[in-house]
C-alpha cells in the first residue's frame, strides 16, 4: 500500500479549561490532530452536536485539515456512531487523545472503538513516522522511558501527554474556516443514561510537612524523585502477573479482601 | 550657431528634468496608491505641510542644532532658488532683480551643502553611505554652477564674460545638480525624501499628531472582515497590505538612523533596527520602480541576523514581508518603546507597521514565537497573562479589607490593579497605592475579580481579538458602575483604557499613580517627609513618558520627598525602554545584551543608590538585573516611606469628616 494513500482521522472534543471551565481546543485532542498533519490525508472528526461548531473552529485554525462534525443526538452514544462511520469510511489509523476534558472523561473510547471495529491499539504514543512498510511508533513510558513499536495500519493510536506541542490556533483561519456536517447514527447510550452527574468537591490536601531548610533542600525536595520501594516483577504468567497486582490493591487497602 | 544655441540649454534643461520630476510624482503617487484606502481630506493636508514643517519637523530636527541650521539653509536655499530659476530662466522674467535674489538664494543653499559636506567627512554610523555620500556634492554642484552661470544673466557681470567652452561646462554641472534635485526626488535618490516628506507631513495617518498633539494609542482592526470577505486577512502580510498613507511614511525616510541610534533592541545587538525595517518595505514597494533601491541599502544592518545579508533582502508590492524582506525575529525582538518613532523627523510610524505585520502573523499564521502562543491561550481561558485561576485575582488583597465595586456601585476613584495583583514584586507596589489612597483620605474601590487583563499584552503580541474581547469585557464591567476616574500603577492599563478603549466605547478619565499622588501632594493631602535619604534616579517608563508625555509628576514626587535626583544620560522621551514593553520578554529573542542590564548600566553611571520605577514590568525588569545595582522602588513605595501619618488610617476609605484636618 503506498503510504500517500494513508487516510488518518483524529477524533476532537471539545475542552474545558481546568481553572476557568471556559471551552477551549481539549489539549491532547490538538496534539493528536498535530501529530496529524504528517500522516497522509486528514480529517478531524467530531462525534456530537453541530451546535458546537463554533468552538470546534480553534481545531479547524490549526490549518492542518478540515473539520467536521458527525452529528448525533444529546443521548446517543458517540462511540456506536464513530463505529458506524468507520465501519463504512476506511481509515488506516485514528488518532485520539487519552481521556475527554469533559462528559464521563473514562479514557474508555478508544478501547470500546478498537474492540467495536476489531483494531489494534497502541496508548502512549508520543511520536510517529511513516515507513514503509507501516508506521514507526514510539511509546512513552513512565519516567522518560522510550519504546520503539512498529505497527502496519490500520490501528488505533492514543496520544501521550509528552506528544510534541501543538501548533497555535490562528484566529483568521478559525474564522474563514467552515466545519462539515455528517448525519450520525444514533444509539441511545443507556449506560450513561443512568448516570448522575455532580460536581466534583475539593478533596483535602495532606499538608506537605518542609523539612528542608535551605532553598538547595527545597530545591532537590522538588526535583529529584521521592518514590520509594517497589519491585519489578516479571511474571511468567498472566495470572502470576495479575495475582501481583491484586496483592498490591489488597495492601493499599484498595480493594477489600472477604 | 552655438552662440545662439547657449542662451537656451540652460533653460531647456530646467524645463527636461522638471518634466521628469512631474513624470516621476505621477509614478510615485501611483506606488503609494496601492496601498489601502485611508482617506484624509485632500486641501486641508496640503495646507498643513508648511506649518507642520515649520513647527513640528522643525522641533525634531532641532535636536540636532548642527543638522538643522545646515537644512535651514540647503533647502530653504533650495526652494527659493528652484522658484527663481523656473522665473529667471524658464520664463525670463525680470532677471536683473530675480537674478540678484536669485544669487543670493544659491550662496544660500552653498553654504549649507558645505555644512552637508563636512558631516559626509566623518559621519556617523547611523548615517546611510552610497548614494547619500554624493548628495553633498551634487549640492554644491548645483549651488555654485548657478550662482556662477547666473552673474551675467543678472547683470553683475557682462554679458558676454564667459567663453561657450566655460558655459558648456557649467551647464553641465548644473544638470548634474538638477538631475539630483528634480529626477532624483520623484524617480529615487537622495532627494526623495523632500517630495515623499513633505505629503507625508500632509497626509499623515496620525493627523492628531501634529500641532502639540499626541496620538500613540493603536487602531482597531475589523476583525469582521475575513467573515464578510473571505480574501480580506488581518494584519498586513506585503506591502501593498498597508495604507496607502504608511507607505508615503516609509518613503520619506532620510535614513538619518537617528531611530537606530535611540532603539535598544539595535543597542542590545537583538536582530532589529528600525531604520532597516522601513528601508526592506521600501525596497520591497519600490521594486518595480526605482532601479536603483533595490537591496541597495548603505547604512547599518540588523545585529545578530543570522547568516542573511542586507542583499538577501528581495520582495515586491505583493509577495509577503516575512522571510523574504524581513526575518520575523526582527519584528518580535521590538518592544514597541517609541523611541524611534519620538526620534524620527520625518514623522514615520514605526511601532503602527510593526505590530501591523506582527498582527498578521499571529492572526493569519499562528506564528507568535517564544512563550506567545502559551501567554494568549492563557489570556484566552483565564484573562490573565500567567493563567492563574481569573478567581484570584483578589486574593493578595485577602488582609485589606478593600472595598469592590459590586457591593459600592459608585465611587470616587476606581484602583485598576492590572496584573500586577498576581505578582509579588507588584502586590508590594499596590499595598503602598492602597495605603497611600487611605492616608489621603481618597474615597476608592476596585473591581476585584470582575476585572480583566487589559489586554495590553495581547495587543502587542498581535492578538488583536484577544485584545478586543478583553477590552470589551471590561468596558462592559465598567458601564455597570459610577467613578469619577480609573487611577493605575500600571503604565500600561493605563495607556491601553485612556487611549485605546476609546474607539471601543470607553471613555474614561485615567490617571497614573503617580498624576494622582502628585495632585494629592500638591493640595495637602499626602503630607511627606523631605528627608528620602541617598541620591535617586528615576527610569521613565515608556507607557508613562512618551505614550503620555507624563514626565513631570513623578520627578515631582521625588522632588517634594527632598530626594537628591539625578538624571540619567537618557531620560524624558529620550528615556530607554527596560525591555519589558511590547511582549518582548514574552517572544525573547536573543541578542548580545540584554535592554535591562543597559538600563541599569545607566543608572549605575549616576552614582544612585535607588532607581525609582513607576510601573510594575519596569520594577521586574530593572530587579531582575545582578547586583550591584541600586535598589529599584516604586515611587509608590518611596512615598510610603516619606509618608507623615496624620491620623490612624480610617477604618473605611469614605472621606474624613471636614473637621479633621
Ligand atoms: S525612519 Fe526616520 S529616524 Fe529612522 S532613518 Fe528614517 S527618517 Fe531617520
Ligand atoms: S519601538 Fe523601540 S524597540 Fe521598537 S524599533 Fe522603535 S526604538 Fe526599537
Amino acid at each position: 500500500m503506498p503510504l500517500s494513500q494513508l487516510t488518518t482521522h483524529t477524533l476532537l472534543s471539545l475542552g474545558k479549561h481546568p481553572l476557568s471551565g471556559r471551552t477551549r481546543r481539549a489539549e491532547q485532542d490538538a496534539k493528536a490532530f498535530e501529530l496529524a498533519a504528517k500522516l497522509g490525508q486528514c480529517l478531524g472528526l467530531h462525534a456530537g452536536n453541530y451546535q458546537d461548531a463554533d468552538a470546534l473552529k480553534s481545531f479547524a485554525g490549526m490549518s492542518i485539515a478540515p473539520v467536521c462534525i458527525l452529528e448525533i443526538e444529546q443521548s446517543a452514544d458517540p462511540v456506536a456512531a464513530l463505529s458506524a462511520y468507520f465501519k463504512q469510511t476506511k481509515s488506516d489509523i485514528i488518532l485520539t487523545g487519552s481521556q475527554a476534558e469533559r462528559g464521563e472523561s473514562s479514557g474508555m473510547l478508544p478501547y470500546l472503538l478498537a474492540k467495536s471495529l476489531d483494531l489494534p491499539v497502541i496508548n502512549q504514543v508520543c511520536e510517529v513516522e511513516q515507513t514503509e512498510a507501516g508506521l514507526n511508533i514510539t511509546q512513552a513510558l513512565p519516567r522518560g522511558a522510550r519504546r520503539a513499536i512498529s505497527v502496519k495500519p490500520p490501528c488505533i493510536l492514543i496520544i501521550d501527554e509528552s506528544a510534541p506541542e501543538a501548533r497555535q490556533t490562528a484566529y483568521g483561519a478559525a474564522m474563514r474556516a467552515e466545519v462539515g456536517k455528517l448525519q450520525g447514527y444514533n444509539e441511545t447510550d443507556t449506560d450513561a443514561a443512568s448516570f448522575n452527574f455532580e460536581d466534583a468537591s475539593k478533596k483535602p490536601k495532606r499538608m506537605k510537612k518542609i523539612k528542608a531548610k535551605t532553598a538547595a533542600d527545597r530545591f532537590k525536595a522538588a526535583t529529584v524523585s521521592q518514590a520509594k520501594g517497589g519491585q519489578v516483577i516479571e511474571p511468567k504468567t498472566s495470572q502470576e502477573g495479575a495475582e501481583a497486582i491484586l496483592k498490591l490493591l489488597k495492601e493499599e487497602g484498595l480493594v477489600k479482601t472477604n | 550657431m552655438l552662440n545662439s544655441l547657449l542662451p537656451s540649454l540652460l533653460p531647456f534643461l530646467v524645463v527636461l528634468t522638471l518634466s521628469l520630476w512631474v513624470i516621476g510624482a505621477i509614478r510615485r503617487v501611483n506606488m503609494w496608491r496601492q496601498g489601502q484606502d485611508n482617506p484624509v481630506a485632500f486641501f486641508p493636508a496640503i495646507k498643513a505641510i508648511i506649518p507642520r514643517y515649520l513647527n513640528d519637523l522643525h522641533h525634531v530636527v532641532e535636536r540636532d542644532k548642527y543638522i538643522s541650521n545646515t537644512h535651514v539653509a540647503t533647502a530653504g536655499g533650495f526652494v527659493l532658488s528652484m522658484v527663481l530659476i523656473i522665473l529667471v530662466y524658464v520664463f525670463g522674467l525680470a532677471p536683473e532683480i530675480l537674478g540678484k535674489l536669485l544669487l543670493a538664494s544659491l550662496a544660500m543653499m552653498f553654504v549649507g551643502a558645505c555644512f552637508v559636506a563636512k558631516r559626509r567627512i566623518n559621519p556617523p554610523s547611523r548615517l546611510s553611505k552610497g548614494p547619500w555620500m554624493r548628495l553633498p556634492k551634487s549640492l554644491i554642484s548645483f549651488s555654485l554652477s548657478f550662482f556662477i552661470l547666473t552673474l551675467p544673466a543678472s547683470g553683475v557681470i557682462s554679458a558676454d564674460a564667459f567663453g561657450w567652452v566655460l558655459v558648456v561646462i557649467l551647464s553641465a554641472f548644473s544638470f548634474m545638480g538638477l538631475t539630483e534635485m528634480l529626477f532624483g526626488m520623484t524617480w529615487g535618490g537622495p532627494m526623495k525624501h523632500a517630495f515623499a516628506g513633505a505629503l507625508h507631513l500632509g497626509f499623515h495617518p496620525r493627523q492628531d499628531r501634529f500641532n502639540g498633539g499626541r496620538s500613540t494609542g493603536l487602531k482597531a482592526l475589523d476583525l469582521n472582515r475575513p467573515m464578510v470577505d473571505k480574501d480580506a486577512k488581518l494584519g498586513v502580510e506585503m506591502p501593498a497590505d498597508f495604507k496607502w498613507n504608511q507607505l508615503l511614511g516609509f518613503d520619506a525616510c532620510v535614513q538619518c538612523g537617528r531611530c537606530e541610534s535611540m532603539c535598544p533592541a539595535f543597542a542590545a545587538g537583538q536582530p532589529l533596527n528600525p531604520k532597516k525595517v522601513i528601508q526592506d518595505i521600501v525596497i520591497g514597494m519600490s521594486h518595480a520602480q526605482d532601479a536603483t533601491t533595490e537591496a541597495n541599502y548603505y547604512g547599518s544592518p540588523y545585529p545578530e541576523n543570522q547568516g542573511v545579508e542586507v542583499k538577501d533582502h528581495k520582495g515586491n508590492m505583493h509577495q509577503p514581508i516575512v522571510n523574504g524582506l524581513i526575518e520575523p525575529e526582527t519584528l518580535w525582538s521590538c518592544t514597541t518603546c517609541r523611541a524611534c518613532v519620538e526620534e524620527c523627523p520625518m514623522f514615520i510610524e514605526h511601532v503602527d507597521a510593526i505590530v501591523d505585520m506582527r498582527r498578521f502573523l499571529t492572526l493569519e499564521k499562528g506564528q507568535t514565537p517564544g512563550q506567545g502562543s502559551q501567554v494568549i491561550d492563557n489570556l484566552i481561558a483565564t484573562d490573565n497573562p500567567n493563567g492563574y485561576n481569573p478567581t484570584h485575582r483578589m486574593n493578595w488583597a485577602a488582609d485589606q479589607n478593600l472595598p469592590l465595586m459590586k457591593d459600592v456601585k459608585r465611587t470616587q476613584v476606581l484602583l485598576w490593579m492590572g496584573d500586577a495583583a498576581f505578582d509579588m514584586r507588584g502586590q508590594r507596589t499596590l499595598r503602598a497605592v492602597v495605603k497611600l489612597l487611605r492616608s489621603a483620605n481618597v474615597e476608592f474601590a476596585v473591581l476585584g475579580n470582575e476585572e480583566k487583563d487589559s489586554g495590553d499584552l495581547a495587543r502587542r503580541l498581535g492578538d488583536e481579538a484577544t485584545f478586543q474581547r478583553l477590552a470589551n469585557a471590561n468596558i462592559a464591567t465598567l458601564r455597570q458602575y459610577h467613578f469619577d476616574m480609573i487611577v493605575t500603577a500600571d503604565p500600561h492599563s493605563f495607556h491601553v483604557i485612556g487611549n485605546e478603549y476609546g474607539e471601543l466605547g470607553g471613555q474614561y478619565k485615567v490617571l497614573h499613580h503617580t498624576t494622582f499622588m502628585n495632585e494629592l501632594s500638591e493640595s495637602g493631602r499626602l503630607h511627606l517627609k523631605d528627608d528620602l535619604r541617598g541620591k535617586v534616579t528615576y527610569h521613565d517608563p515608556c507607557y508613562l513618558g512618551r505614550y503620555n508625555g507624563e514626565f513631570e509628576a513623578p520627578r515631582s514626587l521625588l522632588k517634594s520627598m527632598g530626594a537628591d535626583f539625578v538624571e540619567m544620560e537618557r531620560s524624558n522621551f529620550r528615556s530607554r525602554c527596560c525591555g519589558g514593553g511590547g511582549a518582548a520578554p514574552i517572544t525573547d529573542i536573543p541578542g548580545e545584551k540584554r535592554i535591562p542590564d543597559m538600563r541599569i548600566d545607566d543608572a549605575n553611571a549616576t552614582g544612585a543608590e535607588i532607581v525609582a520605577v513607576a510601573c510594575p514590568q519596569c520594577a521586574l525588569m530593572l530587579e531582575g538585573v545582578v547586583t550591584p545595582r541600586p535598589e529599584v522602588k516604586d515611587i509608590a513605595e518611596l512615598l510610603v516611606e516619606q509618608l507623615v501619618v496624620m491620623q490612624e488610617p480610617a477604618e473605611s476609605n469614605k472621606p474624613a469628616p471636614a473637621e479633621v484636618q
